[in-house]
């Protein structure tokens, strides 16, 4: 049960409003009523399906069991809560959680903006298409196979392996998955090649939008390549930049799931469990034990209420630094 | 664009917009409309059924989700297999079947969330306790006893064991009850097994403990260091084999996480035990000797699997149907002495006996009817025609004369011809054998003729399948059948197996069980790829980290319910 901030209503600032004053007069909304008709639908969805659910928050008090009405379950009362909380595996399955989101998403931006600056700067149409279609196919491809494919290669007598040792960085090869401190790493570094090359279109669209004007008249002032893009292009991307991170900051609680179970095997591989539990497993393998549906909806409960909170600083700082912010 | 055409483009905009936001919510009505319609057909056969009160033969069409995905050559329909098809003229019953696309859980869950019941489900892998929760599955004893007596007679034995603990009421009809006191088993289930040229080259050792069997895995590997090409692989170990066999190679019944001693019926929780201790002793020597594959702790099943197939795994442990695939791809290859050979090995010389074998009466899951079958009793008198020993004949064996031949003892046997298409995956498909086991009534065990319920283990068919090597390696170690090494003795140990036990849902017990397996899962790798001087150090940690965990409960539970199987059963 996640509280989805993004989509939804997109509202348009008119030129008279002042910062944190809304009018809400027949006026304003019949200058904009196109653009209210369009998003009626969506405002719609959202309520039905990420508003409504959240009265199902009820089963987080039950032992709920499939098959029966809500109204017909056995209350509980907050013993899921106390479960979750008394649980000294907590704080370590939140840690993995939080490190995980944090690496994937420094990871995840620097990579995808620097990708987009250079596929931007790139004149040949041709070549510059076939570097974006080849870094964004594996976007497409299912965890599954994906996480085979980092596994094969992670293997002792794998690729990777075979480079390092070649190259004497070690001398034997590095059995990578029976060490918990390099989970993180390959978590990130995969989502990277999983995903910086669809993170990297929404980038490149907004440098599209830049007025070409700019680059003409820092032309004539002599700016240099690397002077252009620090201070034309990545400035004129700033405002994107900075509403995905806050939208990436309300999902900071949520690190993936079927990354950490598959890279695991089926979450089986004991040596990293410790790094790789993050939330989404440990409600898995509590919850079968919890009856599913009631301790997964509490956990959820508990995962909504940090996401929100972190989204709702998150957009505070960025008022307060005078940044674009999204509520 | 004028403002009236720019009104208009809007207004299309949102009509579309809002379509497709409705259009998912469109399919219920017309799902519920047409289950409705064939329900309703369905109905009037069953009245006309009750009325003239003789077998209809009236064409129907039940269907039945067996919790499993689609094979390559699965079908559809029953009646599109040649024994489907002499089952549906006899019967006038066709199946139609629901596969499982994705995971069974979900598929499991999505059904009992919006009550949208098949005529029947096989509640395999864990579902069955779902579905019995959700009150999907209809009370079959009743209908049992006045409709259906060769269902009666098959599962006489395991009457008992089938009735829910809690209402006594009986849900399913559980897979394979055992027909017949004899051990029918040619090769056994589990073991550990070593590559058969290495048995051979190795000159037949004499295999009785662990330490034997690692080394032997050690003499070949040294003498030879690459196999086919590749480096030798000593032992991959496959976790959940692995720790499973522990009961086995410590003389206990496979019962999980459990220890059930045979003469006192005491549980002994399995995670932290003293035989355990030794278990992952050995295991660790062996490790740090460089025979066991360290990948082993970090594959996944894909990994497992391409290793194995490459023949340069000299040992391995499971049970046979998980090598089934690899062996047979190894051999169509040509490298029969690349397969394996199981073994019996007990854990050290204080055990008497490994690999108890215990007869397995099932009971945990099974086959039920739903609630939203609109005819029952029809469900049973074909479960009931199944049942038949003629009928489990035909589903198990085939045609006579053409799948199989008849001795002037009435034995079956097999041509060479016949013997070749027991593995042709497609023409058994095609035909429909080996579709009417899991998942509807069927037995295992001796036919009141004395023949082996299914071809794999009558003699007959599975010694005339025995390889070059096999018949070598018999001879040598002067026995007839692989079994024979293990023991052939069927053992009836009233509650076994456990590992089928009802587990209620949200009982403390259940979460102690989690969390025992969590900190197992921490601790066994670690300590089994340690040093040998950390050994000792990891194993207390081990234990102290067990021992902060309420064992009583978990135990308290499981003696409850081997007391109630020797009360009850």
């Amino acid at each position: 049960m996640n509280i989805r901030t993004d989509g939804g209503k997109l509202k348009v600032n008119t030129v008279r409003l002042k910062e944190g004053q809304r009018k809400i007069c027949w006026k304003n909304i019949n200058k904009q009523k196109a653009l209210i008709f369009m998003s009626f639908p969506f405002v719609i969805y959202t309520f039905i399906f990420n508003y409504l659910p959240i009265w199902g928050w009820l089963m987080a008090f039950q032992q709920y069991k499939p098959g029966k009405s809500i109204f017909m379950q056995k209350w509980v009362g907050l013993r899921h809560f106390q479960v979750l909380f008394s649980d000294a595996e907590l704080l370590k399955v939140i840690r993995n959680s939080l490190a995980m989101s944090l690496i994937n998403m420094i990871l995840g931006f620097s990579t995808a903006i620097i990708l987009a600056l250079m596929l931007n700067e790139v004149r040949n149409a041709l070549f510059k298409r076939t570097v974006q279609t080849i870094s964004y196919l594996p976007h497409f491809v299912s965890w599954v196979v994906a996480a085979n494919i980092v596994l094969t290669m992670l293997e002792i007598n794998g690729p990777i392996n075979n480079v390092l040792v070649a190259l004497g960085i070690t001398d034997k090869p590095v059995l990578f998955m029976a060490e918990g401190k390099y989970f993180w790493w390959i978590v990130g570094i995969s989502n990277v090649w999983k995903n910086v090359g669809w993170n990297s279109i929404i980038y490149l669209a907004a440098m599209a939008g830049i007025n070409p004007e700019l680059y003409e008249a820092a032309e004539i002032d002599g700016a240099k390549t690397l002077q252009k893009i620090w201070h034309i292009t990545l400035p004129g991307i700033s405002p994107t930049i900075v509403i995905l991170l806050i939208m990436s900051i309300g999902h900071l609680m949520s690190s993936g799931f079927e990354q950490q179970f598959l890279l695991t095997a089926n979450a089986t591989n004991g040596l990293v469990m410790e790094y790789a539990q993050n939330i989404e497993i440990y409600v898995m393998k509590r919850g079968i034990a919890m009856g599913q549906f009631s301790f997964g909806t509490a956990a959820g409960i508990f995962n909504s209420v940090v996401s929100v909170s972190l989204l709702l600083i998150a957009n505070f700082i960025a008022k307060k630094l005078g940044q674009e912010k999204v509520i | 664009m004028s403002k009236k055409m720019k009104w208009v483009t809007v207004v299309m905009i949102v009509t579309l917009m809002v379509t497709a936001v409705l259009a998912g919510c469109g399919n219920k009505k017309d799902v519920d409309q047409n289950n409705s319609h064939s329900s309703n057909t369905q109905l009037k056969n069953g009245e006309k059924n009750e009325e003239v009160n003789t077998p209809s033969l009236e064409k129907v069409t039940f269907t039945y989700c067996p919790m499993n995905p689609a094979g390559e050559y699965s079908p559809d329909n029953s009646n599109e297999t040649t024994i489907g098809k002499m089952i549906e003229d006899a019967t006038g019953v066709n199946i139609k079947f629901d596969y499982v696309v994705g995971d069974r859980k979900t598929k499991a869950g999505v059904m009992i969330a919006s009550g949208d019941y098949p005529d029947m489900i096989m509640g395999a892998w864990g579902t069955t306790p779902d579905f019995i929760n959700a009150e999907a599955f209809i009370p079959l004893e009743d209908l049992i006893e006045e409709h259906g007596p060769n269902i009666k007679k098959l599962y006489s034995e395991c009457w008992n064991r089938m009735k829910d603990p809690d209402d006594g009421h009986i849900y399913y009809l559980p897979a394979y009850p055992y027909q017949g006191d004899r051990n029918n088993r040619i090769w056994p289930e589990g073991g550990f097994r070593l590559q058969k040229a290495a048995v051979v080259e190795l000159g037949f050792p004499k295999i009785e403990t662990l330490d034997d069997y690692f080394s032997a895995i050690k003499q070949y590997k040294n003498a030879n260091p690459t196999i086919e090409g590749q480096d030798a692989i000593g032992f991959l170990l496959w976790p959940g084999a692995f720790n499973g066999s522990l009961n086995s190679v410590s003389g206990y019944t496979t019962d999980g996480i459990c220890f059930t001693d045979l003469e006192t019926k005491e549980v002994i929780i399995r995670e932290g035990s003293d035989e355990q201790y030794r278990y992952f002793k050995i295991a660790n020597k062996w490790y740090n000797e460089g025979i066991i594959d360290p990948e082993s702790f970090v594959m996944n099943r894909d990994q497992y699997k391409a290793k194995l197939t490459t023949g340069a795994v000299i040992g391995v442990v499971g049970a046979d149907w998980e090598f089934g695939e690899v062996e047979n791809t190894l051999k169509k290859s040509g490298k029969d002495e690349r397969t394996w050979f199981p073994f019996a090995p007990k854990l050290d010389e204080s055990v008497d006996e490994a690999f108890k074998n215990a007869k397995w009466i099932p009971a945990g899951e099974g086959v039920g009817i739903t609630v939203k079958a609109k005819d029952p009793v029809r469900i049973i008198k074909f479960w009931d025609y199944l049942a038949q020993e003629e009928i489990q004949k035909l589903t198990n064996w085939g045609i006579e004369g053409e799948d199989y031949e008849v001795d002037e003892n009435g034995r079956f046997y097999m041509t060479p011809d016949q013997l070749k298409k027991l593995t042709d995956n497609e023409y058994r498909a095609k035909k429909g054998l080996g579709q009417w086991g899991y998942g509807w009534p069927s037995g295992d065990g001796f036919y009141s003729d004395g023949n082996a319920w299914a071809p794999s283990t009558q003699p007959e068919v599975a010694m005339a399948s025995f390889t070059e090597l096999d018949k070598k390696i018999l001879k040598a170690y002067n026995v007839t059948t692989p079994m024979e090494l293990q023991g052939t003795e069927l053992l009836i140990v009233k509650h076994h197996p456990l590992w089928n036990m009802k587990w209620e849902d949200g009982h403390p017990a259940v979460l102690v069980r989690t969390k025992v397996g969590d900190v197992f899962n921490k601790y066994w790798a670690k300590a089994i790829m340690a040093k040998p001087e950390e050994f000792e150090n990891i194993w207390k940690e081990y234990v102290e980290e067990l021992g902060k965990l309420d064992l009583d409960v978990l135990r308290d539970y499981m003696q409850k319910e081997v007391d109630r199987r020797y009360r009850e059963w």
